[in-house]
């Protein structure tokens, strides 16, 4: 009988999707489940008889172990999150819950503890990333979102595009993007920085030189044109070339020819140009700086890149991204942002854009000694800017120079000045119900125009 | 030679990632000529990583340890033995007489 319930029992935890072990008063484990198996990769005949610590290396195994504090103090411990190292030495997420083990007569004869794998959910939060992420591009902004349509479009045609947006805005990505999904991706992506060379070498550079045109110019040297033969040419910072220059490149588009420097013969061009720029091209039209023939060349599509603090919606999904490059890079287990310091970053206007906010979190896991970046974690510049941003506002009796309740404040100000007041449009941008908005609303003391939001709404 | 071992009152520490103590032994022609602990401190891999690159170890003796945080120490040219479990003293005597790689001293699921 005591057999046929023990074979029950077995069954019955085999069933379990959940690993489950128990352990008796010396830690040695007494049974063991087939999740348990699976999760540790350690065998239930190996584990049956040996100690715990033996087969869960946990990470709380020396200092903190949960089924300890439970068997102690009689409570038990549920959800708590911890790694094991499995026997690949694969360190796995998981969380326990722990409970005691009493007899008929109510004596503590061991403990029990389940724990589930959570590298499926990782691998959830992953897949809901990827749903917000266009190649190496990630954001959930509609106009983004809208961009990305369009580049699927646009990618198939040999258009020629510009891309126009503020620095860190990510234009280089969106140029390889562009490239990677266009049929000439089996070719090269040369890119060239317009802004960063001078006019005559810019001009060698792109068209490159025959053995005799100058001083020096002992063998032919193929130009970034000729280099991007059946693939795609970036041109960055095009709104900085010289107007000598802009006629040249205004050949290569309308002809698909060019001559090297020092040679009689032209030569074909088979590339697709796309060009970037963080200045207002039709300004410099206006103000003749820039030929307004080569503007419309370039200008068959035009993609604005919207500046960072327009998608602030943005920021978590790219510092998830970020943490988890850096993360690896530096071999740390950080988790995240404490709520104070995201406050901060949801606050901050980002003049240096994505880029900007890279370089705040590389800071940021590289002085990080713990698993969640705290406020004083953050570069010292980004928390005076915001310092001296709450010194140059109206003082209010109360009210500290610089605390979490003004961060929150001023972003909330911020996110209804955007939606015209109106607070179901904010709460939505916010991500939080609008009651939620209104009662923060309240709490902070925020005076809102008196109109009415939802009669401005678009 | 100097070996280390991580340690949890007198066993092998379950997993080196998150030990907190580490017993190092210098040794001549098999025999142990003097002995020191090290507090690990550092919580991050990289960090710990260095601390035990500075205390000059040719030996780490230890139980579960992740492929990362090995992979790092065997780069830095120290010889990694894992999957061990037992007393720390047992496990010391059986390395110095070449006895260690017994299987009463194996973790289960050590992969040979």
């Amino acid at each position: 009988m005591k057999q046929q319930i023990e074979n029950y029992t077995q069954i019955i935890i085999d069933s379990i999707a959940d690993g489950v072990f128990t352990v008796d008063k010396d830690w040695k484990i007494t049974s063991y489940n087939r999740a348990a198996e699976k999760i540790t990769g350690i065998g239930k005949n190996e584990a049956i008889g040996r100690y715990c610590w033996e087969v869960f290396k946990a990470s709380i195994c020396e200092q903190r172990c949960s089924l300890r504090q439970t068997i102690e103090s009689g409570r038990p411990i549920v959800n708590q999150p911890i790694f094991i190292v499995n026997s690949n030495g694969e360190r796995i997420p998981i969380s326990i819950s722990t409970a005691v083990l009493k007899d008929a007569n109510g004596t503590v004869v061991g403990g029990v503890e389940t724990f589930r794998d959570l590298s499926d959910i990782e691998e959830l939060r992953k897949e809901l990333t990827s749903q917000y992420s266009f190649l190496d591009i990630i954001s959930k902004n509609k106009d983004m979102q809208r961009l990305f349509g369009m580049m699927e479009l646009i990618s198939e045609t040999d258009a020629t595009i510009l891309l126009e947006g503020e620095s860190g805005t990510g234009k280089e990505l969106f140029a390889k993007a562009i490239h990677s999904l266009s049929p000439r991706k089996k070719g090269p992506m040369i890119t060239v920085n317009c802004g960063a060379l001078p006019d005559t070498l810019l001009e060698s550079e792109l068209f490159g030189y025959k053995a005799g045109a100058f001083t020096d110019a002992k063998r032919d040297k193929p130009g970034r044109v000729a280099l991007a033969e059946n693939g795609t040419l970036f041109l960055d910072e095009i709104g900085d070339i010289s107007q000598l220059l802009q006629v040249r490149l205004l050949r290569v588009l309308q002809d698909k020819v060019y001559e090297p420097l020092g040679s009689t013969k032209s030569e074909k061009a088979n590339v697709r140009i796309v060009s970037a720029t963080n200045k207002n091209l039709e300004d410099l039209v206006k103000k003749g700086l820039f030929r307004d023939d080569l503007y419309y060349r370039i200008n068959v599509v035009k993609l604005v890149l919207p500046p960072l603090r327009k998608r602030k919606e943005d920021i978590p999904l790219l510092i998830d991204r970020f943490l988890n490059k850096y993360d690896k890079l530096c071999g740390k287990e950080i988790h995240g942002l404490s709520p104070e310091a995201m406050s901060i970053l949801m606050a901050h206007n980002f003049p240096g854009n994505v880029r900007e906010l890279e370089n705040i979190i590389e800071y940021a896991t590289v002085v990080c000694k713990n698993s969640l970046i705290k406020i004083e974690n953050l570069p010292e510049n980004l928390l005076q800017s915001l310092d001296r941003r709450n010194k140059t506002a109206p003082p209010k009796t109360g009210e500290k120079a610089f605390s979490l309740e003004a961060v929150e404040k001023d972003f909330i100000r911020e996110t209804l000045r955007k939606n015209d007041w109106n607070r179901k449009a904010a709460a939505a941008q916010m991500g939080v119900h609008p009651s939620t908005l209104w009662r923060r609303i309240k709490r902070l003391n925020l005076e809102i125009p008196k109109q009415n939001g939802r009669s401005r709404k678009k | 030679m100097r070996i280390a071992v991580p340690i949890w009152e007198d066993k092998v520490s379950p997993l080196l990632d998150t030990a907190s103590k580490l017993l190092i032994i210098e040794s001549e022609t098999q025999n142990e000529v003097s002995r020191f602990e090290a507090f690990l401190l550092e919580k991050d891999i990289p960090r710990r990583c260095h601390f035990i690159q500075g205390l000059n170890i040719n030996v780490l003796i230890c139980g579960g340890v992740s492929r990362q945080f090995s992979g790092m120490l065997t780069a830095s040219e120290i010889k990694v033995i894992s999957g061990i479990s037992g007393p720390a003293e047992d496990v010391l005597d059986a390395y110095l007489k070449g006895k260690l790689l017994d299987s009463k001293f194996f973790m289960p699921g050590r992969k040979n």
